[in-house]
């Protein structure tokens, strides 16, 4: 397999953030919720700093290395959980609407257009106005973000599957559908899926890290960059590298993805570029 | 034209009136909205006495036609925060969305347009990939991150352009541009791949061998085909500009509906909340609306398939 220089980069970056966030409780230095009120705000090593706190402290004397690791973590964690749990929800709506037709596929189509056109971050902020905020509202509410891509793509690729040969083939062996379908059919189709997911899984860091941004997903004492970020911006005078740094790690993660997702589309599912 | 216009009102209704019952369902999810406005310390006579008042101890489906007519009129009750009618905090927030989502939308299709169009006439040239490149960035940036970095450029250090508030063109600077810079990308994107397929089409090669000029190629044979699947795109965008209005508001303290949205969810203003999400859902509907009709228009082929 052949890579632009650019997607070995963020591969690597990928790579390495997903090291961070997986080993974070090795790799920070100090722990991230021990406060000292004595070192608030202190500025990362560039920018006059000691290498106490290479990074710098937030308001309550945090060390802010330590709290990025953990806040990618939680932010990593959640875009992966919500974006598996959108993709298999959509997908087995897709293959629901394709196999049943009729009036299943009608309403299942039809929520499909009501959410691709109502903006989804209204409904979750909706909901969690109902709800109140727990972790697994939120967690839930992030799942169900784009779901309606994998339903839409999911259903073509299945009524298109359908109608070859092979599929024909092992109807004609009376194989059961859902074996069908899970064995074979899946698995033909399972790469436009994947593509799909790179390219959704950025939008779901956008989604989770704007809305904890705004102080509705994540809460404290757990953090996420999004959090950390919002929390920032009070200090933007004083601190600035409060809201940068993990501002920069939102944006490279997101960047590296989708720019991986490029390049996974362009490969596997050329004929999906026109877009 | 008239008949297929019906049919899609209608449509619409129905729609509406599915997001009222699923906003129904959920509020009456919210716990007892009784013990809510009773309050902890309250007597079972006061309990049944707020009931009976805000009509709680009749059937649901009683409740439900009474939720409706409400709705109709535009009452949905008085906002916890500040004791007024939820339509009145509302309304009052909508001018400087208004303005805000217009001026963005206007922005992103000034600049998206003409960035996307130019990179498919130099297909792979650098200035192809130069637009592509930006397009990924601007997906990529979330938009409070760069709402914070025009912040810290322009006001902290820079002085040029204040960092929150309203009132002046030089308060819009700043919202407007981001709010613009990721639909300016991703209709950019749009753009250049709808042009792409219109250029290559034989109508656009008899053209050229016809000896019409480039800039007369583009702009008057090619663009107006490609714009169509473009009108659909910006009506989708308008939603990505109402949910990027609630962070980019929230960021600039611009005093319009998203910020109210952000601030009412924190503090479960739910009369607030289900305003904002009724219009909202009424708004992109009326969009989408507008999409179809604007298809007709520039579509001569759908004009007259659905008379």
């Amino acid at each position: 397999m052949k890579m632009p220089v650019l997607t070995r980069i963020a591969v690597s970056f990928l790579v390495l953030i997903a090291f961070c966030a997986v080993f974070a409780n090795f790799l920070a230095p100090l722990d991230p919720l021990h406060t000292n009120l004595l070192a608030r705000l202190k500025p990362p090593v560039f920018a006059g700093g000691t290498w106490a706190n290479w990074l710098g402290t937030d308001e309550l004397g945090r060390d802010t290395f330590s709290r990025l690791l953990y806040a990618l973590r939680t932010s990593l964690l959640i875009a992966a959980i919500g974006t598996a749990i959108g993709a298999i929800i959509g997908t087995t709506l897709g293959f629901t609407a394709a196999h049943f037709r009729g009036a299943t596929e009608q309403i299942i189509m039809a929520a499909v257009d009501f959410q691709a056109a109502v903006p989804f971050i209204i409904l979750v902020m909706f909901v969690l106005a109902v709800l109140g905020n727990s972790m697994v509202v939120f967690l839930v509410l992030i799942g169900f973000a784009g779901w309606e891509v994998y339903t839409r793509l999911a259903r073509g690729l299945v009524l298109s599957a359908r109608q070859r040969n092979y599929v024909m083939a092992l109807e004609g062996l009376e194989m059961s559908w859902p074996t069908i379908y899970a064995r074979h059919v899946l698995p033909n189709i399972a790469s436009a899926i994947i593509v799909q997911l790179t390219l959704n899984f950025p939008a779901t860091i956008l989604l989770e890290t704007g809305l904890s941004f705004l102080g509705l997903g994540v809460q404290p004492p757990d953090t996420s960059l999004g959090l950390m970020l919002g929390e920032g911006r009070n200090y933007l005078l004083q601190a600035w590298w409060l809201s940068v740094l993990p501002g920069l790690a939102i944006f490279f993660t997101t960047l590296s993805m989708s720019i991986l997702g490029d390049w996974l589309r362009d490969r596997l599912d050329p004929l999906s570029q026109a877009r | 034209m008239l008949g297929s216009f019906l049919l899609r009102a209608v449509r619409m209704l129905a729609t509406l009136f599915v997001v009222a019952v699923a906003v129904f369902i959920m509020m009456r999810f919210s716990g007892d909205p009784v013990s809510a406005l009773a309050g902890p310390d309250a007597t079972p006579e006061q309990v049944a006495e707020i009931a009976a008042r805000w009509g709680y101890d009749r059937p649901l489906p009683e409740q439900f036609l009474t939720y409706i007519a409400d709705t109709l009129r535009g009452d949905f009750g008085l906002s916890v925060r500040s004791y007024e009618p939820a339509s009145a905090v509302f309304l009052e927030r909508v001018p400087a969305t208004l303005l805000l989502g217009l001026m963005s939308l206007l922005c992103a299709v000034l600049i998206g347009m003409p960035l996307g169009i130019i990179a498919a006439v130099n297909q792979h040239s650098a200035y192809d990939r130069f637009v592509m490149g930006l397009s990924v960035l601007g997906f990529a940036m979330p938009n409070f991150f760069l709402g914070i970095l025009l912040i810290l450029i322009f006001s902290l250090y820079l002085h040029l352009l204040p960092s929150f508030g309203s009132g002046t063109w030089q308060h819009l600077v700043m919202p407007v541009a981001t709010l613009s810079l990721s639909s300016a990308g991703a209709i950019a994107r749009f753009a250049r791949s709808c042009m792409l397929d219109v250029l290559n089409q034989p109508y656009v090669a008899s053209a050229r061998a016809r000896g019409i000029p480039g800039f007369r190629r583009t702009i008057v044979h090619a663009l107006p085909n490609a714009s169509i699947p473009i009108v659909t795109i910006l009506g989708l965008r308008f939603g990505d500009l109402i949910a990027g209005a609630i962070i980019v508001e929230t960021v600039f303290a611009w005093p319009g509906v998203g910020r109210l949205l952000a601030a009412s969810v924190a503090s479960r203003d739910l009369a607030v909340v289900q305003v904002i999400v009724l219009s909202t859902a009424l708004t992109m509907i009326l969009a989408n609306l507008a999409v179809d009709l604007l298809y007709g228009v520039l579509d001569p082929r759908v004009r007259r398939s659905s008379r």
